[in-house]
């Protein structure tokens, strides 16, 4: 299936849970049972990668001075 | 004898009264009443026993650094130093700081401030705001140094390891450092978005904690549009920051475990959904499989031959039974048949010439009446065996008549 854009990991582990819910509750045709499950199972394959793959972030040391927002890496003392 | 002016008076007595050591630096034990503070900040008010009453005055230089709000009916200890006001000629004492009795000035202005903000609404369960599930950047106020930033950073990493922490260094004790624990929430909600907000401190005395019970911080966590959460000292320090956050963390530790998700129970998460996701799949085939193998074990379909041979049977019932009926049917036809055949030969003339009857003929058609012959006609008479042509001698006249008129 083919995904316009790019789901966050919150909106596909919520799409994700949807998927799942849905499918518990029943009554789903067997073509939409197939079509869910390997949504479901690409979903949560994305959900898997992107908790291993995340993108590294720097914390930082901000503050303002002289209405300037200032942001430096954040060093952690003995870190 | 001299005449003084009252000037002069006044003035001499309070130089008494400042010779007076006992009256520098006492401390005097009372309870307040008539309290007055004017927008100058100067505070007025009566100190009073049973006994007796004292004007007393404290000037904004001193009433500022108060922690508690002095009111009527509250047993204090006053300290300073008596002297007299020249103008109405009457002494007072100007007091240099006030403690209440029995409690400590902080203890008596964290209830009091709390009795305030409690009753503006400031801590109702219905403000508090729900905290992110999945945060991304966590905003940090405490001191650079120290252990909070440690504890967070180390518990948050852990959890998720790529969660961004964004620290404004704030100072957490003293002069100025509610202003700016306040100002750094202040900072975070208008310049500088995080998805969660930690603030505190780590553990100290009532003293060290005081900035987390100031007014300025605990309206600034209200205001905060940013979730809140407080960690300030130990599990047991109960501070109005905490009371006014989003959600109390017993610890900094606790904190960042309540603003980070831990991605190994996310990951668990996921693999469950994905297991259910499976089994919910198994079973929908399955349930399927159970019902196709239901309709092709049913009858009709398992041995078609069954069905047919019992359509086979009804059809030979059928055909058994139209035969009967044809057969019933024709035979009480024949008969009926053989009924009107004996009566149609009852009806045969050959019958009737055959009992001694004869027949005439005139020209072809039957004689049936007199009135049909003339004499001389010639008429072939027939009998059982042949024909025997006949002359008509005479007709009787009276015959003839009747059968004249009857013709007519």
């Amino acid at each position: 299936m083919p995904r316009k854009k790019e789901l966050s990991f919150e909106e596909s582990l919520e799409k994700l849970e949807q998927i799942v819910a849905s499918m518990e509750s029943g009554d789903s045709s067997l073509k939409d049972l197939m079509a869910n499950y390997s949504e479901g199972v690409q979903l949560g394959n994305n959900c898997l990668k992107a908790l291993e793959d995340a993108e590294k972030t720097m914390d930082l040391l901000v503050r303002e001075d002289n209405k300037k927002v200032i942001k430096q890496e954040l060093q952690i003392e003995g870190e | 004898m001299a005449i003084h002016s009252v000037s002069q008076v006044n003035k001499f007595i309070k130089s008494m009264f400042e010779r007076e050591n006992v009256l520098r630096g006492i401390m005097i034990r009372g309870e307040i009443s008539n309290f007055k503070c004017y927008p100058s900040g100067h505070c007025y008010f009566t100190l009073k026993d049973a006994g007796g009453a004292l004007k007393a005055v404290m000037f904004k230089s001193r009433a500022q650094h108060l922690r508690f709000q002095p009111v009527n009916g509250l047993k204090v200890v006053a300290s300073g130093t008596i002297s007299v006001y020249e103008r109405d000629g009457a002494y007072q004492l100007y007091v240099d700081s006030l403690a209440p009795e029995g409690t400590g000035d902080l203890q008596l202005a964290f209830e009091q401030l709390k009795a305030k903000l409690t009753e503006e609404g400031l801590f109702d369960q219905s403000w508090k705001k729900p905290l992110p599930v999945f945060p991304k950047r966590i905003g940090i106020v405490t001191s650079l140094a120290g252990a909070v930033l440690r504890d967070i950073y180390h518990v948050s990493k852990h959890r998720w390891p790529h969660i961004q922490l964004l620290l404004h260094p704030v100072q957490v004790q003293g002069e100025g450092s509610a202003e700016q624990i306040a100002a750094a929430i202040a900072f975070f909600n208008e310049k500088c978005p995080v998805d969660v907000l930690i603030v505190g401190r780590g553990g100290g005395s009532m003293e060290d904690l005081w900035s987390f019970n100031e007014e300025c911080v605990v309206r600034a966590i209200f205001a905060s549009k940013i979730p809140v959460i407080s960690a300030v000292g130990h599990e047991t320090d109960f501070t109005l920051a905490d009371f006014a956050a989003d959600v109390r963390a017993a610890t900094p530790s606790n904190a960042a475990e309540l603003a980070v998700p831990d991605c190994r129970e996310v990951a668990r998460h996921i693999v469950n959904l994905k297991a259910r996701l499976t089994s919910q799949v198994k079973k929908g085939i399955e349930s399927r499989r159970l019902r196709l193998n239901a309709c092709l074990k049913s009858p009709v379909l398992a041995s078609p031959q069954t069905m047919l041979a019992a359509r086979r049977q009804r059809l030979d019932y059928l055909l058994g039974d139209l035969q009967r009926l044809t057969e019933k049917s024709v035979t009480t036809k024949k008969h009926r048949l053989n009924l009107l055949l004996e009566r149609l030969d009852g009806m045969n003339p050959a019958g009737v010439l055959r009992r001694g009857y004869a027949v005439a003929e005139k020209r072809g058609k039957l004689v049936t009446r007199v009135a049909e012959v003339k004499p001389k006609d010639k008429l072939q008479l027939i009998l059982q065996d042949g024909r025997v042509p006949v002359e008509v001698l005479s007709v009787p006249e009276a015959e003839a008549v009747k059968a004249g008129k009857e013709g007519q």
